[in-house]
């Protein structure tokens, strides 16, 4: 038996992975017929990963970084223009159905269930489509129905179903196939915490239980605070980090903060070796600081000789606060 | 195979079960369209009526030739018409994507997505019309002829459901294609609604030989009702199913090119 830690097994490898797009030129669009003019567009451009079996991957960029190209080249569903992708020892595009069968896919905003069906008539038939096994499916359904509390609704027809329910229900129609790899792209997009919660637990849960392999895309980055170990995230079909979450938040620098509340406005009287600017505002004022150069202590120390302050909080970047930097860049 | 249709059947199950919630609405709607059917046949009957015939066509051979293709149009629209006319829905809703990440072939799941139900009410009065234009000829109905229906209404929904798909892969490639194949599709193959020696050569070769919609209904009435002449038309008439078979793989030839520029393998 070889090794079994988490994310020893690669079962996803990407390699200088693009994708261009031909769309019409509409500014140079000729009106001679068959010679309109195309012009291309890089969606991803050379991106390289890896991703083990049983990790947690946050998949993370803004809108138009080429996340959703990357997740449909993983899928099968578009093939790569230039580049490799492996998925299970497979080339996905190559074998769509093969693949299909084994990984799982959760969209936020699209559906895979049936509109008209009730929710247990579209698991008989993904059943079917999946070919699941009669053993394997109603242990599946037993186990998933329970935990994401679907079996008050499962005989009431999708359409009727609060966007809660439904997205339960979905992530409990991607998992009956038991996939070794699951995709999730915005599952937690418009629900309350409550629904959030669970549908972040359950994705842990299986993660733990079965060593699902979870690729997380989401713009709420709590999501990824909570579920990922790991995050990788693109912009402008490049890719700028790649690491697991505690290592990132360690090595962001100039974000860390101390802020002093105080009455009185800050003078810019305080210049210390390490504090990279202050900040004021009403009622109270900052200081932003790299971590490796100072203490946050050595500040507050400094502060509190020349001002009368009623409250201290150290502040550690947020995961939220890092991506919008590289966003910003 | 034999698990698709199953699958199939157990989609169906399924599909009428949620559908008896609203069974006034489904009646109405099966109603309207029964109605909206009946009327066309009476048009042929008082067409026909008393000594009159269209071309030597008398009632009960317009009800074969009208119910062939009415039969064949309305059996494949219960597989895949609402699919198939929707797919630049499906593909700008990105369903089409949904159905790529399963392991089943997407003409399949096309026709799991919705079940034709507007389209019993057609079925039916077709049936009862083919029934009565049979009844009244019986002699027509040997073995052998049977056996040609058979496989002349098989081939001809073929060539329909092979029809929706190929007209629907347009949406691959571009969209907003809707009035072009109401042109082809729609008010072409009316044409072969009547008997096609009433129009000129040109109309009679082109429905035959590039939009061959007259394999659907004409040949196969013909045949059926021994008004063919010429062993031109014999031909014609005997190899109509097989004409069916080559449409709709052309029609999947065509769908998989679109699907392949899709994805971007190639186009």
């Amino acid at each position: 038996m070889e090794r079994t830690e988490i994310g020893m097994n690669k079962i996803i490898k990407v390699s200088n992975l693009s994708r261009d797009y031909s769309v019409a030129d509409k500014k140079a669009r000729s009106f001679v017929p068959g010679k309109r003019s195309h012009k291309t567009i890089s969606a991803v451009k050379s991106i390289s990963f890896e991703i083990g079996e049983g990790e947690t991957v946050g998949f993370i960029g803004p809108n138009g970084a080429g996340k959703s190209t990357t997740i449909k080249m993983l899928a099968g569903i578009l093939h790569p223009t230039q580049g490799s992708v492996e998925v299970l020892g497979r080339e996905p595009y190559k074998c769509r159905r093969e693949n299909a069968k084994d990984i799982g896919v959760v969209f936020g905003q699209k559906s895979q269930l049936w509109w008209d069906l009730p929710v247990i008539d579209t698991y008989t038939l993904l059943k079917r489509i999946y070919k699941i096994p009669d053993e394997i499916y109603s242990r599946n359904l037993d186990s998933y129905v329970e935990c994401l509390q679907i079996r008050d609704f499962l005989n009431q027809p999708v359409r009727q179903l609060s966007l809660g329910q439904r997205m339960r229900a979905e992530l409990c129609a991607a998992l009956l196939h038991d996939p070794k790899l699951l995709f999730l792209d915005e599952p937690t997009i418009g629900l309350d915490i409550v629904v959030k919660k669970q549908i972040r637990e359950m994705i842990r849960k299986i993660n733990r239980e079965r060593k699902t392999t979870v690729l997380l895309t989401t713009h709420d980055l709590r999501d990824v605070e909570e579920v990922c170990e790991r995050m990788i995230l693109i912009n402008h079909g490049q890719l700028i980090v790649d690491g697991e979450l505690k290592e990132v938040r360690k090595n962001f620098e100039g974000l860390h903060s101390v802020e002093f509340l105080c009455k009185i406005p800050f003078r810019n009287d305080i210049e210390l070796p390490g504090v990279e600017k202050w900040k004021s505002d009403k009622g109270y004022f900052a200081a932003f600081y790299k971590n490796e150069e100072i203490l946050p202590t050595e500040i507050i120390e400094t502060v509190l000789k020349s001002y009368l302050v009623e409250d201290i909080r150290i502040k550690e970047p947020t995961i939220e606060e890092i991506v919008e930097k590289y966003y910003r860049e | 195979m034999i698990d698709f249709l199953s699958t199939y059947l157990v989609y169906i199950k399924t599909f009428f079960k949620s559908r008896a919630e609203y069974k006034t609405s489904f009646v109405l709607g099966m109603a309207s369209n029964f109605y909206c059917y009946f009327i066309t046949y009476m048009s042929y009957w008082v067409l026909t009526s008393g000594v009159n015939t269209v071309e030597g066509w008398d009632f009960s051979d317009l009800s074969i030739l009208y119910g062939l293709s009415l039969i064949t149009y309305s059996i494949s629209g219960t597989l895949i018409w609402y699919s198939a006319y929707s797919l630049e829905d499906l593909i700008i809703s990105g369903q089409l994507d949904i159905m790529l990440l399963r392991p089943q072939g997407l003409i399949r799941q096309m026709i799991f997505q919705r079940f034709g139900d507007t389209f019993l009410g057609q079925i039916l009065v077709t049936v009862i019309f083919l029934c009565a234009a049979f009844a009244q000829r019986a002699e027509r109905l040997s073995l052998p002829m049977v056996i040609y229906l058979v496989l002349a209404i098989v081939g001809g929904i073929f060539m329909q459901t092979g029809s929706m798909i190929l007209f629907g892969s347009f949406s691959f490639w571009t969209m907003k294609s809707g009035a072009l194949i109401d042109l082809l599709f729609y008010d072409l193959r009316g044409m072969t609604n009547y008997p096609l020696a009433l129009y000129p050569r040109a109309i009679r070769i082109f429905l035959t030989f590039v939009l061959p919609w007259a394999f659907i209904n004409y040949y196969p009435t013909l045949l059926i009702t021994g008004k063919n002449m010429t062993v031109y038309e014999t031909v014609l008439g005997m190899i109509a199913p097989l004409v069916g078979v080559l449409w709709f793989l052309l029609a999947m030839a065509v769908f998989r090119t679109g699907l392949k520029r899709y994805t971007g393998a190639g186009g």
